[in-house]
């Protein structure tokens, strides 16, 4: 007779009890049926559970936060300093917080670019693209959003500014200004705005638009990039896959507490409406690249607004990216399309050159 | 509330000093191998099971 443990006998006693009542087999096995190929670019499939893992601790960090944040002019400040000042560990989540939104834009960057170099876009997988794209216009939405909370003078002037660039879009500018800011000026109604859009708003779209990524990511499958053989067989996504995704996940959780502990996040002074703004003040690492562009772009070119070019050259380029698994025809025959690989070159150097003169100029 | 709120947050505590901070890393990075290495070797017999 074989005596078990104790705890392996509570441990399937438990499972058994679990699933009686949730019937999360079938769940399993629909996860088990995914298979992930391997080859030599497999790495790059790690970013879209990265992004997915920041999202989650910007939920659980963002909550936290929630309880001791007040989102009026006169205590925004003040809260934030007491988060940071008197709550245990409230600095810690502050920073958590701002730096886990910075990975979460830069894995979702990675992410829609590795997908876009290993056409992964291609048949039938548009719209897994397409709602890719908008989760990174929603998490930049994100970034935009959540600057101004603090209230203190850096983030007052830089949303004055990056509320003003929307305002030369040809028919709706001065629309979105009137609606980002609720009112000519950026105040009170401009900060409960942001902190609705922040924490309610684009949190739900973005669950909805992130289960809607998931399921497709299940319906299709992950994607082999043209011309590539894999020579292993594909693994499981559960459990096998999963355990990679969460030995990534847990490296990332170390790098992310680096960042936080030696380079907690600051509170600079209390925003004050009445003051000039600050020389020299430049808006976050993602927004750098068309705050540089619309400072090489000649105040005015054949009479038009600079300001107008490039705000419908972003336009152009939104449309281009929400487009591409329509526009790459040689991709939807399964042939690899060069054209599209060296604009996706041109774009990352444009990025880099202009984030680096932003930075040294 | 107002009141309250600037006395709190004008009463210096905040961040601790670096030395701190670093212990506190090294403890959490400490940690975290060891939960990485934890999952690794379920992944392995994980895989072994599926013979990949």
């Amino acid at each position: 007779m074989i005596i078990r443990p104790s705890w392996l006998h509570f441990r399937e006693s438990s499972r058994v009890w679990i699933e009686d009542r949730l019937r999360l087999k079938p769940l399993i096995d629909l996860l088990a049926k995914k298979l992930v190929p391997r080859h030599k670019y497999s790495f790059w499939y790690l970013f879209g559970g990265l992004a997915l893992f920041f999202f989650i601790v910007q939920i659980v960090t963002g909550i936290l936060l929630l309880l001791y944040y007040s989102p009026t002019p006169n205590t925004a400040n003040e809260s934030v300093r007491v988060i940071v000042n008197q709550v245990s560990f409230g600095w810690l989540v502050r920073s958590l917080h701002s730096w886990s939104a910075n990975l979460m834009i830069a894995t979702v960057i990675l992410h829609l670019f590795s997908t876009y170099f290993m056409k992964a876009y291609r048949k039938p997988r548009e719209l897994m693209w397409v709602s890719g794209v908008f989760l990174l216009f929603l998490v930049l939405g994100f970034g935009f959003t959540g600057y101004l909370l603090p209230w203190d003078t850096t983030a007052y002037f830089a949303t004055q500014i990056g509320t003003e660039i929307p305002r030369s879009i040809p028919v709706l500018g001065e629309f979105i200004v009137r609606l980002l800011r609720g009112g000519e000026f950026i105040d009170e109604e401009s900060l409960k705005r942001l902190f609705a859009l922040h924490v309610v708003i684009l949190p739900l779209i973005t669950l909805a638009v992130v289960l809607f990524h998931l399921i497709l990511n299940q319906v299709h499958g992950t994607s082999i990039p043209i011309g590539i053989r894999s020579l292993r067989e594909p693994i499981p996504f559960f459990p096998n896959y999963l355990f990679r995704d969460a030995i990534a996940w847990i490296a990332a959780l170390i790098l992310l507490f680096g960042l936080c502990l030696i380079f907690p996040v600051q509170i600079g002074p209390k925003a004050d409406p009445f003051a000039s703004a600050p020389v020299g003040i430049k808006p976050e690492w993602y927004f750098l690249t068309l705050y540089q562009t619309l400072r090489i772009v000649p105040a005015a070119i054949l009479g038009v607004n600079s300001e107008t070019i490039v705000n419908v050259c972003v336009g152009i380029a939104g449309a281009f990216l929400l487009m591409t698994p329509m526009i790459d025809r040689k991709a939807r025959m399964e042939q690899y399309s060069s054209g599209f690989t060296w604009i996706g070159v041109v774009a990352i150097f444009y990025v880099i050159i202009a984030i680096s003169l932003a930075y040294l100029t | 509330m107002r009141d309250t709120l600037s006395q709190h947050a004008n009463t210096f505590a905040g961040i601790p000093d670096i030395g701190t901070r670093i212990t506190l890393f090294v403890v959490i990075t400490f940690m975290l191998i060891v939960t990485i290495l934890l999952v690794y070797f379920k992944m392995r017999e994980s895989d072994d099971k599926k013979g990949i």
